[in-house]
């Protein structure tokens, strides 16, 4: 994409960079100006480029130029034009944009007060005005808080510095004047830059795969400084850990090998950082090719572990996984059911049992909210194959804090993995249930705000599948300080109120002891305030079924 | 009947201070009270091999500690020794979410050790290395849990609890049966 630079006016220097980043308008040399000689240049600064005074005329992508050699005083015309004629372009992806004065009086001692007016558009992009910075100053000083400007010292004669003055003129339109002087082979310099805002912050984003399984898929986490374009990097990906370390080059790329360690693969990483303008906001984009091939992520930035922005959705919340329609011994029926909460700093973080009765294990949902209120849910169960290298059960989606009246408070499909053979770490027979594995695409998960003062109006509780020939059921009662189940057929044994968990055990007709006695079987499940239910699962003997208290 | 009942009973209380006794004994060991995060980056031979080859890494800016061709341990343990100077400056989670980052896990006790002294972190600070924690493997994230669960004025300690819960639900009733559970686990019994 080309964007052009046009524009001149009596009096007025017109340098308009129509790339929407930087518009410096009505460049105006004050009165008592007595200039002899005059440099503006306005140049994209591209990764590799050398940003020094002396390399200004060495950069072949842009080059707005102009010199006035001759004595001036108002008004006075200044032409601008690209140095070879021809238009300027500025490439998309530019990083940094400068405009640089210089001030170099050919005789006697001299000073030009200048006038410029800076448009800087709000998001992206920052302005820093002072002296001719090095790709260091850029990096260690300019990189600043949106919404906040640099002033360095302009280099004035015989080194003594002057500041700018800088006036907010409204909005993102600032009025910049500088008093130049300086001597006769002296030169005094200014340059007036915009650069990309600040971009740092926590970043987190789920890494997807177009043939998802457990081992291509995960989350990407990475942190990038308040002061300068490094970053250190976490992907949870290939059932474990790949740490990075690195620095952002000016184009604010980076890509590289991350070592696997320990017999994993090594993968390739490639990502940038960049700006949704569509859903306005920065956000990580990259690839991690390993074994499997090329895997892609997109980590927006957590917003809400800044003080100031709050999450308003932080609170507690129960959670259920929609259960299987026709379940069976190689799909789980059970609702699977989550508790836990929101921080104010937008942490979603949920841990429960999958439809499948196991624990959810190492990987508790703990992920950050990002700015258009979804959040890259990702659990890594502890579900794990012996001896098999990252070949762990694992829940990945996106859920969207929104609500739905009467349903839900947040929704999303998640994709469940569990590798042939997974199993968690010990208790209970049913850790091995649904050995073979399976892949669930497309799994409802709601979550509802609780409220632990609150009650549910269900009053009948039911159990199904779980290797049971006919549901079963009972009456129920949920009320903060006490919840109970009739306990003929189905009991409630304990009951938290504080995060709406219970659980329980109920009579399975078709297990029964050697002497034909009958055999309680167990229960679990939450409240689910927002459709004034209770949802979890009763465990059969090979096979999972939901239960609902409505 | 009366002398069995005597002896059931008998048995369960030997049994109940038997257990009382074990899990006091855990706590004092493995809850390290008393101990700062000051305190193990203060004593590096505890936390890591790496650490006694350690460059200096004190007068780096922070973007270059990040980007630094050094050893994630002594990284890791810089980034420890800045967070008092971070605190209040509303940006302490950029230290601990960078050390969420470098962090080895056969080191994870120096982290476990800032999660437990959390008066010197800032909200969100924590709040990064919460996050972390619950994606870590088992055996740092149970023992971790429990010793949070061991003080109930942290802030963490109704997620500690629930989570307990969840895990080890299973294994007995209460907080101290689920903590044990976690202590267990941690050490592979």
């Amino acid at each position: 994409m080309k964007n052009l630079i046009t524009g001149l006016a009596a009096t007025t220097c017109m340098a308009t960079i129509v790339h929407g980043q930087l518009i410096v308008t009505n460049e105006q040399f004050l009165p008592g100006t007595t200039n002899t000689y005059n440099t503006i240049e306005v140049r994209n600064m591209l990764a590799g480029e050398d940003f020094s005074v002396d390399n200004v005329h060495s950069d072949e992508k842009l080059h707005l130029l102009y010199e006035q050699t001759s004595v001036f005083t108002l008004p006075n015309t200044i032409t601008v034009t690209n140095y070879d004629g021809t238009d300027l372009v500025i490439e998309e992806g530019s990083q940094v944009l400068s405009l640089l004065y210089h001030f170099e009086p050919q005789s006697g001692s001299r000073r030009a007060n200048i006038q410029f007016d800076v448009e800087v558009p709000a998001g992206w992009w920052q302005a820093g005005f002072g002296t001719a910075p090095t790709t260091n100053d850029l990096r260690d000083t300019d990189f600043m808080s949106p919404g906040t400007f640099w002033t360095g010292s302009a280099r004035g004669m015989e080194g003594v510095g002057e500041l700018p003055t800088v006036t907010n003129l409204g909005g993102n339109k600032y009025r910049l004047v500088v008093n130049a002087r300086a001597n006769s082979g002296a030169m005094d310099e200014m340059r007036i830059i915009a650069v990309r805002q600040t971009p740092y912050g926590y970043f987190n984003g789920l890494i997807t795969h177009p043939s998802p399984t457990t081992l291509n898929t995960g989350l990407a986490r990475i942190t990038v400084n308040r002061a300068q374009p490094s970053f250190s990097a976490l992907f949870y990906f290939h059932g474990r850990y790949y740490k990075l370390r690195g620095r952002f080059d000016l184009n604010w790329e980076y890509s590289g090998t991350v070592s696997g360690r320990a017999g994993y693969p090594d993968i390739d990483v490639n990502f940038a950082l960049v700006f949704n303008s569509a859903k306005n906001y920065k956000e990580i984009q990259g690839t991690i090719v390993g074994p499997d091939g090329q895997s892609t992520f997109s980590a927006p930035v957590a917003p809400h572990l800044d003080s100031a922005l709050p999450a308003a959705e932080a609170g507690q919340y129960t959670a259920l996984t929609e259960a299987a329609t026709s379940p069976d011994t190689e799909t789980p029926g059970g609702y699977g059911y989550l508790i836990g909460d929101v921080t104010s700093h937008g942490r979603l973080h949920l841990t429960g049992r999958a439809g499948d009765a196991m624990t959810i294990g190492r990987g508790t949902a703990s992920v950050y909210m990002i700015p258009d209120k979804t959040v890259p849910f990702f659990m890594n169960t502890n579900y794990f194959v012996d001896g098999a290298k990252g070949q762990r059960a694992s829940m990945t989606g996106t859920l969207a804090f929104r609500n739905q009246a009467g349903v839900s408070d947040f929704d999303g499909e998640i994709d469940w993995y569990k590798p042939e053979g997974a199993h968690s770490f010990r208790f209970r027979h049913y850790r091995e249930y649904y050995a073979k594995g399976f892949t669930l695409r497309g799994v409802t998960m709601l979550g509802s705000r609780y409220d632990s003062t609150r009650a549910i109006g269900a009053t009948k509780v039911s159990i199904d599948g779980a290797n049971l020939d006919a549901a079963v059921s009972d009456t129920a009662s949920f009320a903060p300080a006490a919840s109970s189940f009739g306990g003929e057929t189905i009991q409630m044994r304990k009951w938290y109120p504080q995060t709406g968990w219970f659980s329980g055990r109920f009579i399975h007709p078709g297990m029964e002891t050697p002497r034909g006695k009958s055999v309680w079987s167990l229960c679990y499940g939450v409240s689910f305030q927002k459709q004034d239910i209770a949802v979890g699962m009763g465990i059969g003997m090979d096979e999972v079924g939901p239960l609902i208290a409505e | 009947m009366k002398r069995i009942s005597l002896g059931l009973l008998l048995v369960g209380l030997l049994t109940a201070t038997l257990w009382w006794w074990v899990g006091t004994q855990k706590s004092e060991v493995d809850t390290k009270k008393g101990r700062t995060w000051q305190s193990v980056i203060a004593s590096p031979a505890e936390s890591s091999k790496e650490t006694s080859e350690i460059p200096d890494l004190t007068s780096m800016e922070l973007g270059d500690l990040i980007a630094a061709d050094a050893p994630d341990a002594s990284v890791a343990i810089e980034l420890i020794r800045r967070l008092p100077e971070a605190k209040g400056t509303g940006y302490q989670y950029e230290l601990t979410s960078h050390l969420a980052n470098v962090i080895e896990e056969e080191d994870y006790d120096q982290v476990t050790a800032v999660i437990l002294a959390h008066e010197d972190l800032e909200s969100a600070a924590l709040d990064v290395l919460l996050a972390d924690l619950h994606l870590r493997d088992a055996t740092i994230k149970l023992p971790t849990l429990a010793k949070i669960s061991e003080d109930p004025e942290h802030p963490a300690y109704r997620e500690a609890f629930s989570s307990l819960r969840t895990y080890f639900e299973d294994a007995g009733d209460g907080l101290n049966a689920w903590r044990e559970a976690a202590y267990a686990y941690g050490e592979g019994r």
